[in-house]
């Protein structure tokens, strides 16, 4: 085990049939952080997650999550009494109410915290007497998120935990997200929603086509991501940039845009032996890297 | 003991409908028996031809396979499969459950008949059977029917849905009576569970009086709790492997 | 004091919570031994990472401009140069409030004099950070 890692995967591959969902993943996500999953729909974060949680087993390559194997059963097991997850579907056993089945959850875990219970459960306004079959589909993510943060695991994952939440709701989540982090634990995420992701995520994993393609920290990514837009009062000149940090050239009548990904400072100071008529520098958005580093793949 | 609560609750809803459907056919049976057969039979006779030698036992039989049905499979269907996964529990320890609490289940279904045949046929002022007699037929159904539930369970862990298992349990049954046909495995009788579960032809019974002359066939029911003990853990071993 | 952070600014988060307690206290709005919120608090209110804030007050700490107590919170420290330098950021404030006024008067409006700048201090940065 890699100190500081609370998920670790080296070259894990799911494969049904001809079709690799996940694709020689090598997963890094630092303790105590927030790590962003990103990608688009397919892209294979949900299946990566049920591997990391036993559910799925990996056709090849290995996985620790909290120093143990996902490989192996017991290993596992064991790894889910410190992990702490929301899936994506969000459905529950719609027999049970609120009360019987968080009396039910409850019964499984030793880091079951009542008092967090009690104020979720309040805060959430979700009514105890209640089946989970008769509540909408917000109350029922809540109920959901409640199940995972009542405990103090060392390990949240939540795959899309805002899903069908109204904005007051995704306010609480993510303000639980931040307190769980603050006494120790490690919150691995997947979400489409990229202004919570920007706001809160301490890294991003950018997945597509079950390869990962971008694992940045966001305070990098806001450092060094640069889009530097060259215009010209002629044809822009036919130019290779071979420069590393390079993610994009496009050319747009009179004008040239590049997407550096380090380096914007050599190719700034490269650029102006082009002669523009003027360079624009300006930051980079997450929404922007993500939409940018995807079309590439494609 | 969650994981038990669990299993009731999610098989609560079938035991109850077979409950209720069993008493009520079993109370029609007995009030209302057939007319050719009580020309050609004892009343004793007819009784334990239209109970437990006749569609009470058959009704019984698809009650249990279709209790062992269920499980992760169904689970994924209702997409709660992610939730229950990611618990800190051995999978295999769900077909446990699932199985004490079905074996319970069917056990009441099996008492069934002990309660209301004698009830009814006393009304009749012909008492058949005597308690003793007729707790002999329910060990006789819950062995036997422990085996057709843990022959469902073991389908729900590879058929997926509710419909096509119940299909293929009904078929599976179908299968098995004419596997049965067979002429060389008539020296096997034991091998028959519906004969086992009627006493039909059996050396311990008598069809001529309609009662226990001997001992239950305990090698049997030994043999048979234990197949059904094997493919109940092969149904734990198949979970504890599969992909979901 | 009020934080007002834009995770689409080309800065890190961290560096922007430097930058408000830095001009806070350039411009008075935080005075010697004031206290910041802890760092569980103030991420929480901000809704940032943890992170995010015990990097920041890392670095103000290392610039001996936060004392760090532990289990009491954190408290600003305000030198003497740092109270010359409030009183030339307000005179740059001035400053800058004319050459806006300039350009406004020149028909430029807000966005593109946001732009201008934005263009002007990305460019000089880059060029900074140049070995």
């Amino acid at each position: 085990m890699t100190d500081g890692l609370a998920i670790e995967t080296h070259e894990l591959t799911k494969q049904y049939g001809n079709n690799r969902v996940v694709n020689q993943l090598d997963l890094r996500v630092p303790e105590r952080q927030i790590t962003a999953f990103l990608g688009r729909n397919g892209a294979g974060k949900s299946t990566t997650i049920k591997m990391l949680l036993g559910i799925t087993s990996p056709t090849s390559g290995t996985g620790l999550v909290l120093g143990k194997k996902i490989q192996d059963a017991a290993q596992s097991r064991d790894l889910r009494r410190e992990v702490a997850f929301v899936a994506e579907d969000k459905q529950l056993y719609s027999y049970l109410t609120v009360e019987q089945l968080v009396r039910f959850t409850r019964s499984f875990y030793a880091d079951w915290r009542t008092d967090a219970e009690a104020r979720l459960l309040k805060q959430f306004q979700l009514p105890t007497g209640c089946k989970v079959k008769a509540l909408s589909k917000g109350m029922r993510t809540k109920l959901a998120l409640l199940l995972a943060l009542s405990r103090q695991p060392r390990l949240l994952i939540l795959d899309e935990p805002s899903e069908g939440l109204d904005p007051v709701s995704i306010e609480e989540l993510l303000h639980e997200i931040v307190g769980a982090v603050a006494v120790g634990a490690t919150v691995f995420f997947s979400s489409h929603q990229i202004s919570e992701v920007e706001r809160i995520a301490d890294r991003v994993c950018i997945i597509d086509h079950g390869r990962l393609l971008v694992d940045i920290s966001l305070d990098e990514m806001r450092r060094e991501y640069r889009r530097i837009t060259l215009s010209f009062d002629v044809a822009p000149p036919e130019i290779r940039l071979a420069l590393p940090g390079i993610q994009q050239v496009r050319t747009s009548g009179r004008q040239m845009t590049l997407l550096a990904r380090e380096n914007a400072d050599a190719v700034i100071e490269l650029t102006r032996d082009l002669h523009p008529v003027s360079v624009e520098v300006s930051p980079v958005a997450l929404r922007e890297v993500f939409l940018e580093t995807v079309k590439e793949a494609q | 003991m969650m994981l038990l609560y669990k299993a009731w609750r999610e098989s609560r809803l079938g035991f109850v409908l077979s409950l209720t459907a069993l008493a009520a056919i079993c109370t029609l049976f007995c009030l209302f028996p057939r007319g050719d057969l009580q020309h050609k039979y004892t009343f004793t006779q007819t009784m334990y031809l239209v109970t437990y030698a006749g569609v009470l036992r058959n009704i019984f039989i698809v009650l249990t396979l279709l209790l062992g049905l269920g499980g992760f499979l169904r689970e994924r269907s209702y997409g709660t499969l992610a939730y229950t996964l990611a618990l800190p529990v051995r999978r295999s320890r769900f077909i446990a459950a699932r199985a004490v609490v079905g074996f319970a289940e069917l056990s009441a279904l099996a008492l069934i008949p002990a309660v209301l045949v004698p009830m009814f046929s006393r009304w009749s002022h012909q008492p058949y059977p005597s308690i003793p007699q007729a707790l002999h037929f329910s060990v006789l159904w819950m062995v036997c029917g422990t085996m057709f539930f843990a022959f469902g369970l073991l389908l729900s862990t590879f058929v997926p849905g509710d419909y096509p298992a119940a299909a293929t349990c009904l078929i599976s049954l179908f299968a098995y009576l004419m596997v049965l046909e067979f002429a060389p495995l008539e020296k096997f009788p034991s091998l028959d569970l519906f004969n086992v579960i009627a006493a039909w032809h059996m050396p311990y019974f008598s069809g001529r009086d309609t009662c226990f002359v001997t001992y239950l066939p305990w090698r049997t029911l030994s043999v048979i709790t234990l197949l059904a003990v094997i493919t109940i853990s092969v149904a734990g071993q198949i979970v504890e492997r599969q992909d979901f | 004091m009020i934080f007002k952070l834009n995770p689409s600014a080309g800065q890190p988060l961290y560096s922007q919570v430097v930058q408000q307690v830095r001009h806070a206290m350039e411009t008075g709005i935080l005075c010697d031994g004031d206290a910041l919120p802890g760092i569980r608090t103030l991420a929480e209110e901000l809704v940032v990472s943890p992170n995010t804030i015990a990097k920041a007050y890392s670095e103000l700490e290392h610039a001996g401009l936060l004392e760090l107590r532990h289990g009491s919170g954190a408290y600003v420290i305000v030198k003497r140069r740092l109270k010359s330098r409030a009183e030339r950021t307000r005179a740059a404030q001035v400053r800058v409030q004319a050459l806006v006024e300039s350009l406004h008067a020149d028909g430029f409006s807000g966005e593109e004099i946001q732009r201008m700048f934005a263009a002007e201090l990305f460019y000089d940065a880059s060029l900074e950070r140049k070995p």
